[in-house]
């Protein structure tokens, strides 16, 4: 028998592995996420079609059925949201958001012990929360913030790790690209998913806050607190961080009270960012260079988006995540452990891959497994298997994926965080940064838990709103 | 995923990037058509939106014309590998090099130090 009468006979699951497999090859030999997916996608789709009417008629019902997809994935309104937060991002920079944000932290919470690490913390989740980029907001605060700290005499490695963790702080506080991506395909409701993320992104940076006041306070090498600042002062620090609090504010105005879609929050997010970043002295250039920027990095994640719905599209057909549902919901253990397991495999694919494209990869096939095991569709929070609805579910995985994912940024050997802190402070190496970023380490391992354990961090915002 | 490909060097790396790159032409080529093929159906039928009756052909022209630049942009790379496996060597011209994390940190820091500057002399202004 020859391999093509072979290659045609096999039922669709196998298939669907075979080309499962292909794309993993594509992809540890350097081929683009983007390209991997759609390029298994398409040969997928030309496989399954070549099978049942030849190969001829096949390659052209495929390649046809591949060429719409582009286009009609793209056009899709709720991606619109996905450029207005990335200029958010830009923009940021230039409203001089990082120092005025990061003086009010520190007039407003310095005299906690340990206090300008606290104020690190801060300041850099507000940051990072409106710029969506971890590892950019590590190298920006690296640069303002370690040599304040130092100053006071903090330990180094310590004010390293207080910096590198505190960039992770991006990806759940509103306005998070990430999480629109993540809603995007597993078709769940934007504004659900962007309110879900708000408190277990506060609930981080008061856990990372709460660690810094813990260690000054147990050990004796960390520094002293930051005293005598009047309440006048105070006040006055406010009005340069206000940007922040109303793009944060805006967003879940908007979403929370139903005022406008989410793309109109982003857009007026932006728009507000643009002014502060005008009358902070931004000029074309500069602008030109975040619009270049924004463009830039909407073309890689729409280019990504169709790359993998090309795959998903072609997973319809093959029946995959159903037989890996099936074989999932089997296995002879709690479903919480096999969470666990899968959690756990996302820690070490994170170490691996950034985060957008190991999202993508991976969710069409096991967000599925993982309503399964939940107890499927439709399931009520009484019945199932963690206690939470199917749309609660599905809500709750992906806050704790997107908070594994920038775990994934502070985790040894090549937590890219710690890299760019080093990178930026030429008197902490790599190790010192991954051994200060240790007690950060733990505790996000803990707040991961926590989350998993108690659902109710993450859905009692969206319930408010009616999902759950 | 560039970590396993960054191990390599000189022409092996050349020849591995050879390959994903004549994959990635490949894909590009055949969404090209299909894609071409979409907007060739809606101008055709002279297809458009439902509520003002805007032509929809337009948007859909936009994707074979952008693969098509890629298409050339992934040609010229593929050149520019074929002229490091014939000349070795270990910083070619003309393609993307693949970076490690560290590097990658690095040019991430330094493409901040810009928006930082900016940051910076607006607070002694």
């Amino acid at each position: 028998m020859s391999l093509f009468e072979t290659m045609g006979q096999m039922d669709s699951i196998s298939i669907g592995l075979w080309v499962t497999g292909f794309m993993l090859v594509f992809v540890v030999i350097g081929v683009r996420v983007a390209f991997a997916a759609a390029m298994a996608g398409f040969i997928g789709l030309l496989w399954i079609f070549s099978a049942k009417m030849g190969f001829e008629r096949g390659f052209l019902v495929a390649m046809k059925m591949a060429g719409t997809i582009p286009h009609s994935k793209v056009s899709t309104l709720a991606l619109s949201l996905i450029p207005t937060f990335i200029l958010i991002g830009f923009l940021a920079y230039h409203a001089g958001l990082t120092r005025a944000l990061f003086e009010a932290a520190k007039r407003w919470v310095g005299w906690l012990p340990g206090g300008m690490g606290v104020a690190t913390v801060f300041s850099a989740a507000g940051f990072a929360a409106v710029s969506g980029a971890s590892v950019a907001t590590s190298a920006v605060f690296a640069r303002i913030a370690v040599p304040e700290m130092l100053k006071l005499g903090y330990d180094k490695r310590f004010a390293a790790g207080v910096v590198a963790a505190s960039g992770t702080l991006a990806s759940l506080i509103p306005p998070s690209a990430i999480l629109v991506i993540y809603a995007i395909i597993v078709e769940q409701d934007v504004g659900a998913l962007l309110m879900a993320g708000f408190l277990p992104g506060a609930f981080s940076a008061l856990v990372y806050g709460g660690l810094v006041v813990f260690l000054a306070m147990t050990r004796k090498n960390f520094g002293p607190p930051v005293r005598g600042f009047s309440w006048k002062q105070r006040f006055e620090s406010l009005p340069g961080a206000m940007p922040i609090f109303f793009v944060v504010g805006i967003i879940v105005v908007c979403i929370y009270g139903g005022v406008g879609t989410p793309t109109e929050a982003g857009s007026l997010g932006a728009f507000v960012i643009l002014c502060m970043a005008l009358y902070k002295g931004m000029r074309w250039n500069e602008l030109k260079g975040a619009l270049l920027e924004t463009a830039k990095l909407t073309v890689m994640i729409f280019t990504i988006i169709w790359g993998v719905l090309l795959y998903v599209r072609f997973l319809g057909f093959a029946d995959l995540p159903s037989a890996f549902s099936d074989w999932i919901t089997s296995l002879d253990q709690s479903p919480m452990m096999t969470l666990v397991f899968i959690l756990l495999a996302y820690a070490v694919l994170g170490m691996f891959m950034d985060a957008i494209g190991m999202l993508l990869l991976t969710l069409p096939v096991v967000y599925p497994a993982v309503i399964a095991l939940n107890g499927g569709d439709g399931v009520s929070a009484a019945d199932s298997a963690f206690g939470v609805s199917e749309v609660g579910c599905s809500i709750w995985f992906g806050i704790i994926v997107v908070k594994m994912a920038e775990f994934c940024l502070i985790t040894p050997p090549i937590g890219l965080n710690c890299f760019v802190v080093a990178a930026v402070r030429p008197e902490c190496s790599v190790q010192d940064v991954f051994r200060g970023v240790m007690p950060f380490f733990i505790a996000d391992a803990l707040t991961i838990a926590a989350l998993v354990a108690m659902p109710g961090i993450v859905l009692w915002l969206p319930g408010l709103m009616g999902f759950a | 995923m560039d970590m396993l490909v960054g191990h390599l060097h000189g022409r092996a790396l050349w020849v591995t990037e050879l390959i994903s790159t004549l994959l990635m032409l490949g894909i590009t080529l055949i969404l090209i058509y299909g894609s071409y093929l979409h907007f060739l159906r809606a101008f055709q039928i002279g297809d458009s939106s439902l509520d003002i009756n805007l032509p929809t052909w337009p948007a859909k022209l936009v994707i074979p014309v952008a693969l098509s630049v890629l298409a050339l942009r992934l040609l010229l790379q593929v050149w520019g590998y074929l002229r490091a496996i014939k000349q070795g060597g270990d910083r070619p011209v003309a393609v993307p090099l693949i970076e490690d994390a560290a590097a990658l940190a690095a040019a991430e820091a330094k493409s901040l130090m810009g928006a930082e500057i900016t940051d910076s002399s607006e607070k002694n202004s």
